[in-house]
């Protein structure tokens, strides 16, 4: 314990509060979260098809997820799409949180509408995108050739790269406000004082955002990032939507790969599907582990 | 404290292995769960579950006459549409299921009879069903000796083709392609013809049916393969006899003849186009005769016909793909079996005429497994008169497959839904991909041998023949 | 000069500002307009806004369809329940988890990392199992809960994240004054975390609102307790010919309607939460 009590008797009547302030926490997380998981470790020994356990297959599911070329292939994507979100949605979303703190007409009109795709669903707006995408009379083609940016129509899904760009635009669309809302609260805990007083010292806006904003937001990254790549790790609507993992797998990714096996309308497979999340989980974890092993002491020092 | 700490951890995780023994628990034979309630009257309540939308259709209409005709059954009926097949599953695994259901494809059926969720219907089908029935529909749906379904339509592929694009490309409406060399020409010169408002063929490459529907139908019909490149002749799948269709398609796509586009359209988005004029050739299912004559709004104006699907010049054509995909299940902790037989029995007999009834001016052809009901109402002339017959008058050719060893057996590694994509668009490495989907096939078919889940004397039947099988 | 320069660096803000408002408001006006469009019009004639022939008939079909009335109250009740949980569940439990270390803290919390990432259609199964266990089924508190549970972990990481930052002489202080860990939690913590919460709160509302897999599981033997999204997403057909993706798309015009105007609603709350969280030095 790091607070420290003055007597005995207090110390135990922290005690008993803890445990009720955690208890409600513990129950949800062990009923709903830790049982299903183990039960579907449970099924990635075995042979299952959703309606019942066929058989006890040993480390079978395991040894065969190592030759699945596909879901090496889909692991690859993943891991693509969250180097690609990353890229775009932090530094966007941190720019309009900084934007929209200063003096700007319509800050809380703007604030509000930027926000209002996260409370959409993704699989709807999926379907609005894929439309707008079209190859063959689609919006933007149309738009960009009205325009006379492009001459003839662009294949925007049939291109496996152009395809990952439209989800991962997608993506952004639903995300990047929340992550906006995010860094807003940040900023917003930065006493007001410092920058009274680097103005006092003849900072430039630049300088404000460098050595104030940008190193005070600290606790808010690592919280960032790791939304970043949970949302990448977790994508799967817009993928399913935009292009089924298509071409053949060339866009797919782990959750969709999984959901293919878990729910495929010829014989589901979910004990494999279950021993693939159980190696997604474990993927996860070890970026996460990276991630924290790169970038933690340093925040540690901040 | 520490102390404390490590026995609550212990505690907690003894309490989750106890919960954990949940998992493996499967019920074979769930308990008796008031899934039907019987009226004091003396009426007998019987839930189903039809796959649809929440529209009318056929299924919903023949019911609802059900409930009409006879006073003492009544079958409430709910609809689901997206995830069909995940929600049976769930309702399974919590005894929520219905009286009766429909089941979308016979390799779900063999799940629900593998884990004993259905009930065998032999002793409740009447012999007046069987005789009229035709025997397929209850033989496909039949496992150990015992019936556990009903098949209730049969299902086969027509090419549908655009009459008035053909005769604005220059080409006689009342020739539609006998072979496909000539379908590739004519897809080229309506694409041509189009200058972009409108192409030669639609090729919906991100839905996973195409393949069965483009690929396997026509290696059926030239004699190669069954579905899913399996040869009946060896007892082994080949996908490499495919090589020639698959070339075909990846020539009609280089060829720029199959509307842009294709790569992220499924088959809803060919048929949105086949019904507004941008398409004018496709594979399709026999249903969507009714769909476009009756179901789509906007489809009213579009002038098409149907045509055998053409196959290569010189070739003689084999018996024609039939599938009885979609059929009707009892489950097992019913207490009206045989009630939800005679709901089903009802069905299947008047699934046809319903609509008839209901609407007269929607005139659609019968594609019943009763013999009798297509040839009273294919035989009227306004039937005969409608849009879209020329293709579906012959159906003494058509024949389905026993069994069908791909929905069997439980595939490692990429599917044909995965690989065939990349191969008509690209077509390169064909005999390599091929060769290599064909031994992944085949491990999985040596499997389900082994185990038991198929029998090698229905893998290769003697004297198996695919023009006269 | 100066002022020069800091005119022309407003009108690329401005600038910046308006094309991410046309990106934003772009897909969600196409959906609109779409939302008239007939079956056919919207899935080929992608490249026109504006809808060749009204059809209010859509709307018309999908309110009376989807039941909209029940599934409405059926969502919100789920979305505030599940909001209010997680934020009394959540807050109690990063504040005990901000005070306390050692291995237990450790190992939950890596758990809960973890458990965060594990694709959710592989949990769906058991989730199931253990509400018809814990005879939740048949009940809207089955699909709170498990909503609840389904974000608590994110929750709590985020929560305890931002809690530490808040400074401990505060509380300290506050106990020397007689407060109890409870009532420093209450009076103290809790309001200087506002901003978080009122993150938190709509983290939890959202996801609660538009999730749709669990809440199709749980609601399977009784249709009356579907959520609005796993109505609309029932309104379009996969069975044999085209779906209705304009139905569809009406259903969730209509959907997205009362959360649009509870978020503008409780946005000044937001926002206010937001300001007054801020640490004076």
């Amino acid at each position: 314990m790091r607070t420290t009590y003055k007597n005995k008797k207090h110390r135990f009547g922290c005690k008993i509060q803890i445990a009720l302030m955690l208890a409600p926490l513990l129950a949800l997380f062990l009923l709903f979260n830790v049982y299903p998981l183990l039960c579907s470790v449970f099924y990635s020994f075995t042979k299952y098809n959703g309606v019942a356990v066929q058989s006890f297959v040993g480390f079978d599911n395991y040894k065969r997820m190592f030759h699945d070329t596909s879901w090496w292939k889909s692991v690859w994507n993943t891991l693509q799409f969250t180097v690609m979100g990353y890229v775009v949605q932090v530094p966007l979303s941190l720019l309009t949180a900084v934007l929209l703190n200063g003096k700007i007409r319509g800050r809380n009109f703007l604030r509000t509408t930027f926000f209002l795709p996260n409370v959409t669903s993704t699989a709807i707006i999926g379907i609005i995108f894929y439309f707008m995408f079209a190859s063959y009379n689609g919006i933007v083609n149309g738009l960009l050739q009205s325009v006379g940016l492009i001459e003839r129509p662009i294949e925007w899904l049939a291109n496996v790269t152009l395809a990952k760009w439209v989800i991962i635009l997608l993506n952004t669309w639903g995300q990047f406000g929340f992550f906006m809302v995010l860094f807003l609260a940040a900023i917003q805990r930065i006493p007001l004082e410092l920058y009274e007083s680097a103005v006092i010292d003849g900072a430039n806006t630049r300088q404000k955002f460098t050595r104030i904003t940008f190193p005070l937001l600290g606790s808010m990254f690592p919280v960032i990032t790791m939304m970043v790549i949970l949302n990448a790790f977790q994508l799967f609507d817009s993928v399913k939507v935009i292009t089924n993992g298509g071409p053949g797998n060339e866009t797919s990714v782990m959750a969709l790969h999984i959901y293919n096996y878990f729910f495929s309308t010829s014989g589901a497979q979910q004990g494999y599907a279950s021993a693939l999340s159980v190696g997604a989980t474990v993927i996860t974890a070890l970026v996460g582990a990276l991630y924290l092993g790169l970038t933690g002491k340093k925040f540690h020092d901040s | 404290m520490k102390r404390k700490r490590l026995t609550a951890i212990l505690s907690s995780i003894l309490l989750v292995v106890m919960l954990v023994s949940g998992c493996s628990e499967t019920k074979n034979a769930p308990t008796q769960d008031g899934s039907t309630v019987s009226q004091p009257q003396g009426k007998v309540e019987l839930k189903a579950w039809m796959r649809g939308s929440g529209n009318e259709s056929t299924a919903t209409i023949v019911t609802d006459e059900f409930n009409e005709k006879q006073s003492d059954i009544k079958v409430n009926y709910e609809v689901y549409g997206d995830n069909y097949t995940d929600v049976v599953k769930l309702a399974f695994a919590s005894n929520e299921m219905p009286d009766y259901f429909s089941v979308a494809t016979i390799g779900d059926l063999k799940q629900y009879v593998d884990a004993g969720y259905l009930a065998p219907l032999d002793d409740y089908i009447s012999d007046e069903f069987r005789e009229k029935i035709n025997p397929s529909a209850l033989a496909q749906y039949t496992y150990d000796g015992k019936v556990y379904g009903i098949a209730d339509s049969a299902r086969f592929i027509r090419l549908y083709y655009n009459r008035d694009l053909f005769e604005k490309s220059g080409l006689d409406p009342n020739q539609p392609p006998k072979t496909l060399e000539e379908m590739l020409t004519f897809a080229k010169q309506i694409t041509e013809a189009g200058k972009g408002e409108y192409f030669g063929f639609g090729l919906p490459i991100k839905s996973g049916s195409t393949w069965e529907r483009n690929i396997d139908n026509i290696a059926i019909l030239s004699g190669l393969t069954g579905p899913w490149a399996f040869d009946y002749t060896t007892g082994r799948f080949d996908f490499a006899k495919q090589t020639p269709i698959i070339e075909y398609f990846h020539e009609l796509y280089a060829s720029g003849s199959i509307m842009p586009g294709s790569e992220s359209m499924d088959i809803e988005m060919v048929r949105a186009n086949f019904a507004t004029d941008k398409i004018a050739m496709y594979f399709d299912g026999n249903w969507m005769i009714n769909g476009y004559n009756n179901e789509i709004e906007a489809a009213k104006n579009l002038n098409y016909d149907t045509a055998l699907v053409p196959i290569f010049d010189g070739q003689k054509r084999a018996k024609d793909y039939l599938t009885m995909d979609s059929g009707l299940a009892v489950s097992i902790n019913s207490k009206h079996i045989a009630e939800a037989v005679k709901a089903i029995e009802y069905t299947t007999l008047n699934l046809y005429d319903a609509s008839m009834n209901k609407y007269p001016d929607r005139i659609a052809p019968a594609f019943s497994l009763v013999e009798e009901v297509n040839v009273r109402i294919n035989s009227m002339d306004e039937v005969k008169s409608t849009k879209g017959m020329s293709g579906i008058k012959d159906m003494e050719n058509l024949s389905s497959f026993p069994v069908v060893p791909s929905q069997k057996i439980t595939l490692e590694g990429d599917s044909r839904e995965v690989v065939y994509p990349i191969l008509v668009i690209e077509g390169k490495d064909i005999e390599k991909e091929l060769q290599k989907l064909s031994d992944s096939y085949n491990a999985a078919l040596d499997k389900a041998i082994e185990q038991g889940v198929l029998d090698e004397s229905d893998l290769k039947p003697e004297g198996f023949d695919y023009y006269t099988r | 000069m100066k002022i020069l320069k800091y005119k022309i660096s407003k009108i690329f803000i401005y600038l910046f500002l308006s094309l991410l408002l046309i990106f934003t408001l772009f897909p969600l006006v196409y959906a609109f307009f779409g939302s008239f469009k007939s079956n056919l019009e919207f899935l080929a004639g992608g490249s026109n806004i504006f809808p060749e022939k009204w059809n209010i008939e859509n709307y018309i079909f999908a309110w009376r369809e989807a039941n909209f009335a029940r599934y409405t109250f059926n969502s919100v009740f789920i979305s505030v329940m599940t909001t209010v949980l997680t934020l009394i569940i959540a807050g109690m439990a990063s504040y005990v988890l901000v005070h306390i270390a050692g291995k237990m803290k450790g190992f939950l919390m890596a758990l809960m990392g973890m458990v965060m990432f594990v694709p959710n259609a592989v949990l769906i199964y058991p989730i199931f199992k253990m509400c018809k266990m814990l005879g939740l089924m048949g009940s809207l508190w089955s699909m709170v809960l498990t909503q609840t549970a389904s974000v608590l972990p994110f929750t709590v990481i985020l929560v305890t994240s931002y809690m530490s930052g808040v400074s401990k002489e505060i509380e300290e202080a506050a106990e020397i004054d007689g407060c109890g860990f409870f009532g420093i939690f209450l009076r103290i913590v809790m309001p200087l975390s506002k901003p978080i919460l009122a993150t938190s709160a709509l983290f939890a509302f959202k996801n609660a609102w538009n999730s749709y897999l669990l809440p199709l599981a749980l609601s399977i033997s009784k249709p009356e307790l579907r959520p609005l999204t796993v109505g609309v997403l029932a309104l379009k057909d996969v069975g044999e010919g085209i779906s209705s993706w304009n139905i569809m798309i009406a259903g969730s015009v209509i959907s997205i309607v009362p959360m649009v105007i509870l978020y503008i609603f409780m946005n000044r709350y937001f926002i206010e939460g937001m300001t007054s969280g801020s640490v004076k030095g």
